[in-house]
């Protein structure tokens, strides 16, 4: 298997810029008897709809040409540290690969500061601009050994993704016929080439879910949830593609979703493969619009509820408030018409715009059809689906724009997409969101700006995103902060296992209890049991404002407390024998780096090899006077047990420091 | 002041045993000055906050029975009204007639029949018709101005229970853990306030156990190194290890009153649990937080007309029989005069159901306080009517008393802090009407 195939992308993407012009709504047009979403799915193009958008008036020359992958050049600015007071013990700028792979990355693998310094470019910004280059291009990067890792861990609801397409003579889906002690996940065959897509994964997730067959294992339907999490972990850990890790879950946090309870397990495949991975990078209509048509949502939001009839304005007023226009634009309960710059482009949205909006998403639903178990075809399969007989079909008035009576399936919808994803408010909402993951809390308001001008001026590219990445990156907050924000508890766990060179092996296993469920898969549940004690399970946010991202949230004494516990949880795991899940080599890089093996030619060793930098004065030395245990000049026999054991945990000391907290 | 209350954790070493103290390393026996708080009763009022995140249904919590308002409630709910009588699985328990407000008498959800022996009990009050008076319907936005206590203003950098143990001024011996929030993350209300302990529980809170050749007291000594600094996470760090100490010394076990029925394997019962020891320890606990989610019920609200069971009366109970487990465990002790609990959310829900079994975002809201310094069983506030000419915006419940007239109330009566409005005090820009009379 090839490394470059799991990054799912919209067909637009891979061929060209979308153009200017309207894609026809008549291929919008569902079925309305169609018990299969409509083809509109794979029409992803930015303009998908509506005539009446500002984005129609647009020419591609407003895209400034600085900002394509290859012509950018190299960041301009200094990392001369800003001119503002630092504050009060503020550990100073560190080299610029320090910073790139602590917030750009999930922390350094031994290795990758030396490989970032060898890049071409004759200063560390021409190097970041050359690291840019690749990471923002993730399919260039040969990622098998990540690949491999996920593939050879067998996960029964993820494996054949990674392989669709790849593996000699294709992938076959199959599912279990309904029956006692049968599992309703699929199985893998190298059988006959079988193609599979979005929509044929999420149905054959969604039928077993639905139609229960054989369904007495407790993990049953949170088997496909439980395995995105897994390859989430090892891709975090082993992926080199980190700038797209590190997007992917930006993206999951803004579009976030509870996904442990309800119908969100077994949508998750298809929520995490084919709305937010295929988007990471990409453009943001088109990622809006996958959004509002995936399962996921329609359900998380209770759009799938919303009709004439009885409308629930609960996605709408989210899609304003969270994942468009954000808070910040939104003036409560002032009428539309007295919102400034109405109704040529009103600043700010309010209730009457969700209203409206929430009859413009009327019908936009879930083919959920309840079978007969003597018809296998006759369940829905949980793929998108627009009951136009439910939708609201008079005239609409959205942020100043009037949606004429009786349109086309679907282009009211498309048309609030359209109109938050080509309004200057929501780019300085997304370029904030932006700035704040990847800088630090106070960015200044001139910098988003100015990343928000590159995702507006780029609307309509089908690289937006990345884009407007480029343009956090390069700027000179970027360069000149660190140590603004402290790593959120999921960065901090995969940049100890990264920085320890961590060999996770978190296989699941099929279990045959009849006692208790049957046949199921089981895993291995302990890492991710002690991480979720800092208080940011993985897809566990309830609300769907996501996790904060300010540092107060996350330096609270449980977060600060049961980081160092994780830590030191995390070397135990490594080297005790009985454990399987993580296994973490302490002897070996000690016995190959360090020549005379002192305490503190020991601790000086790990030190930079996990932190790429030095540590002050006494904090070092409270760490070499640790693993000394009194020997602090002869050197150390790590073949001592006492030893190892010190080794470990002042391993799990530099993890827990200041220094690798920062970022 | 911040350094103050650092150093008395510290303190507090001194008045555990000499084990304890070697145990948690010289540095702390070093700064041992003063003797902690005495073993007498509490002599200070704690204020705990549960806050119901998700826009609780306050008019389906405490609604109308009587009075014309219960014709207008059963037109906007013919689906989600909670019957009087003849309801598949309960009718709401009526507060009787002396709770009459504006014509209108009140009953509670029958999920809240543990809230209704508090009430019975005196124990309980009712605030309706209150909330944030402000004009957004937006979840985040309400509760942050809620908890930094600013509507309107989001750069307000404090929540206003920071703001509060800033400016009382009986805050002046040593304070072990002057505030706390129960679970994993800080409560926005307690925001800029660096000696915060958040956790779910005493089980747990360490840094894991010892191997055979190395202590636990070795490795906090070489995070006290790693951590002096002056850094805010630095500074953060060290508030993690006093605390720790603190735990490690006082809240090793907890054995709550007979009559104290708080439920197992559940985390809100945990929690309150939690805080009701750290009461009893004497630790000084200022301010608690205790958040409960689930109520932003868009839909499934219910079972459906006429069945009142189903997620919210779920809820309901969870809350008001943790509460009264709570309230129970304090009272066998005597602590429960000197402990004040008020319950708020972020908004109440539209008067008039949608088309799922649920209702949409909302305005004003009810609210509850318990304590044994409460003048219970009375429903307060004025009730602006539900008639579609009274309703805010001509869809929700009307707010006619602003939750920080409620919350200055009990931090003046019972926390004993003047310090309420004006520009440097807890509710800058706040004029307080006077007192509803809800505490002692």
């Amino acid at each position: 298997m090839k490394g470059t195939n799991d990054i799912p992308q919209a067909p637009a993407q891979q061929s060209e810029t979308p153009t200017h012009t309207p894609t026809p709504t008549a291929t919008l047009t569902p079925t309305p008897t169609s018990t299969h979403t409509p083809t509109s799915t794979a029409t992803n193009t930015p303009t998908s709809t509506a005539t009446n958008t500002p984005a129609a008036s647009e020419t591609p020359t407003s895209i400034p040409p600085t900002v394509t992958n290859t012509t950018t050049p190299a960041p301009t600015a200094t990392l001369t540290p800003t001119p503002s007071p630092t504050p009060v013990g503020h550990p100073g700028l560190p080299s610029l690969e320090v910073i790139v792979y602590n917030r750009l990355a999930y922390g350094p693998r031994p290795g990758d500061l030396d490989a970032f310094r060898a890049l071409a470019g004759a200063t560390p910004a021409d190097k970041l601009n050359t690291w840019l280059n690749q990471q923002l291009n993730p399919r260039s990067i040969d990622d098998s050994d990540c690949t491999g890792r996920v593939g050879a861990h067998a996960l029964p609801t993820q494996a054949f993704i990674d392989n669709v397409g790849t593996l000699p003579g294709g992938t076959t889906v199959t599912v279990p016929p309904a029956g006692p002690n049968k599992r309703f996940l699929p199985v893998i065959n190298n059988g006959p080439a079988a193609g599979l897509t979005a929509d044929s994964m999420l149905a054959s997730h969604w039928i077993n879910y639905r139609r229960r067959p054989g369904r007495t294992g407790q993990y049953a339907e949170n088997r496909p949830v439980m395995d995105v999490r897994i390859s989430t972990l090892l891709r975090a850990v082993y992926s080199k593609r980190q700038l797209y890790e590190v997007m992917v879950e930006f993206w999951h946090n803004h579009f976030s979703i509870y996904a442990w309870e309800g119908y969100a397990p077994v949508t998750w495949q298809h929520y995490d493969t084919w709305v937010i991975r295929k988007n990471a990078l990409g453009n943001f209509r088109v990622f809006l619009e996958d959004v509002a048509k995936s399962p996921a949502m329609l359900y998380y939001l209770d759009n799938y509820l919303n009709t004439r009839a009885g409308p629930n304005e609960n996605w709408a007023r989210e899609l304003f408030e969270l994942h468009g226009f954000g808070a910040e634009n939104y003036a409560g309960v002032l009428p539309q018409d007295q919102v400034p710059g109405f109704p040529a482009e009103p600043t700010k949205y309010v209730d009457e715009d969700v209203y409206e909006s929430t009859r413009c998403f009327t019908g936009w639903s879930i083919n959920d059809v309840w079978g007969s178990d003597s018809n296998p075809n006759s369940w829905g399969n949980g793929t998108f689906r627009y009951f136009d007989a439910e939708h609201d079909r008079f005239q609409k008035r959205v942020m100043g724009q009037n949606i004429a009576p009786d349109g086309s399936p679907l282009v009211d919808g498309l048309t609030v997409l359209d109109i938050i994803a080509n309004h200057p408010g929501t780019a300085r909402y997304i370029a904030r969101r932006m700035c704040m993951r990847l800088i630090g809390d106070g960015v200044d308001e001139a910098t988003v700006q100015s990343v928000a001008d590159v995702f507006y001026a780029n609307r309509m590219a089908p690289d937006q995103i990345a884009k407007t990445v480029r343009a956090v990156v390069t700027s000179t907050a970027f360069l000149n902060t660190y140590a603004d924000k402290i790593k959120r508890p999921w960065e901090a766990m995969i940049g100890g296992l990264r920085a320890s060179n961590a060999q996770l092996n978190l296989k699941p296993v099929l279990v045959n209890n009849p006692n208790n469920g049957g046949v199921y898969w089981d895993d291995e549940q302990d890492i991710f049991w002690n991480y979720e004690s800092m208080g940011m399970p993985v897809f566990g946010r309830r609300s769907p404002d996501g996790w904060p991202d300010k540092r107060d949230n996350w330096s609270g004494t449980t977060s600060m407390l049961f980081r160092w516990k994780t830590m030191y949880w995390m070397v135990s795991a490594g080297t005790d024998s009985r454990r399987t899940d993580i296994r973490t080599d302490f002897i070996g890089p000690t016995n190959s780096g360090v020549g005379s093996k002192t305490a503190a030619n020991i601790v000086d060793f790990w030190i930079n090899r996990i932190l790429g930098r030095a540590m002050p004065a006494d904090a070092r030395q409270g760490l070499v006077e640790y693993l000394a245990n009194g020997n602090l000049t002869q050197p150390l026999s790590l073949s001592d047990e006492g030893v190892q054991d010190r080794l470990a945990l002042t391993v799990s000391l530099i993890l827990s420091s200041p220094e690798f907290n920062w970022r | 002041m911040s350094n103050q209350l650092q150093l008395s954790r510290r303190q507090f070493m001194v008045g555990c045993s000499a084990a304890i103290a070697a145990m948690a390393g010289s540095r702390i026996s070093q700064m041992a000055i003063a003797a902690p708080d005495g073993p007498d009763a509490n002599t200070y009022e704690s204020v705990i906050v549960v806050f119901l995140r998700g826009g609780l249904d306050g008019l389906n919590a405490v609604l109308p029975i009587g009075g014309v308002d219960r014709g207008n409630y059963e037109t906007w709910r013919p689906t989600l009204k909670v019957p009087v009588s003849g309801g598949l699985n309960g009718n709401a328990i009526n507060l009787g007639t002396a709770n009459t407000l504006n014509g209108t008498t009140f009953g509670l959800h029958p999920g809240m029949a543990a809230f209704k022996e508090l009430y019975d009990a005196g124990a309980l009050a009712i605030v309706h018709a209150a909330g944030l008076v402000d004009d957004t319907r937006s979840h985040f936005d309400a509760m942050q101005f809620m908890e930094t206590a600013t509507p309107g203003l989001k750069t307000t950098s404090t929540g206003w229970l920071t703001r509060h143990l800033n400016t009382a001024p009986n805050i002046t011996g040593p304070v072990f853990m002057p505030a706390l929030s129960a679970g994993s993350s800080p409560a926005m209300s307690l925001l800029g306030r660096e000696d915060l302990v958040t956790m779910n529980g005493a089980t747990g809170f360490d840094i894991g156990e010892s191997w055979n050749t190395t202590g636990t007291g070795q490795r906090k000594t070489v995070l006290r190194r790693m951590y002096a600094g002056q850094s805010w996470l630095q500074v953060a760090g060290r508030e993690t290890l006093d605390a720790f100490d603190v735990v490690e010394s006082a809240l090793k076990s907890y054995t709550p009153s007979p009559g104290a029925n708080y439920q197992q394997y559940n985390g809100f019962h945990d929690q309150l649990k939690t805080i009701a020891q750290i009461v009893k320890a004497n630790l000084g606990l200022r301010t608690a937080t205790i958040d409960y989610g689930g109520w932003d019920t868009h839909e499934s609200q219910q079972f459906g007309n006429n069945d009142p069971r189903g997620q919210y009366f779920n809820n309901l109970d969870t809350i008001s029989r943790g509460l009264q487990a709570f309230y129970n465990d304090l009272a066998a002790t005597g602590h429960h005069t000197r402990a004040t609990v008020v319950v708020m959310s972020e908004f109440g829900r539209r008067v008039r159901e949608n088309g799922n079994i649920g209702t949409d975002h909302g305005h004003g809201n009810v609210m509850f306080v318990l304590g044994g310094s409460v003048n219970g069983r009375k429903v307060y506030g004025n009730w602006p009517g539900l008639s579609n000419a009274q309703l805010y915006d001509q869809a929700d419940l009307a707010i006619t008393t602003d939750y920080r007239t409620v919350l200055a109330e009990i931090l003046t009566k019972r926390a004993g802090n003047p310090n309420i409005t004006g520009a440097n005090g807890v509710f800058p820009g706040y004029t307080h009407p006077g007192d509803l009379g809800i505490v002692r």
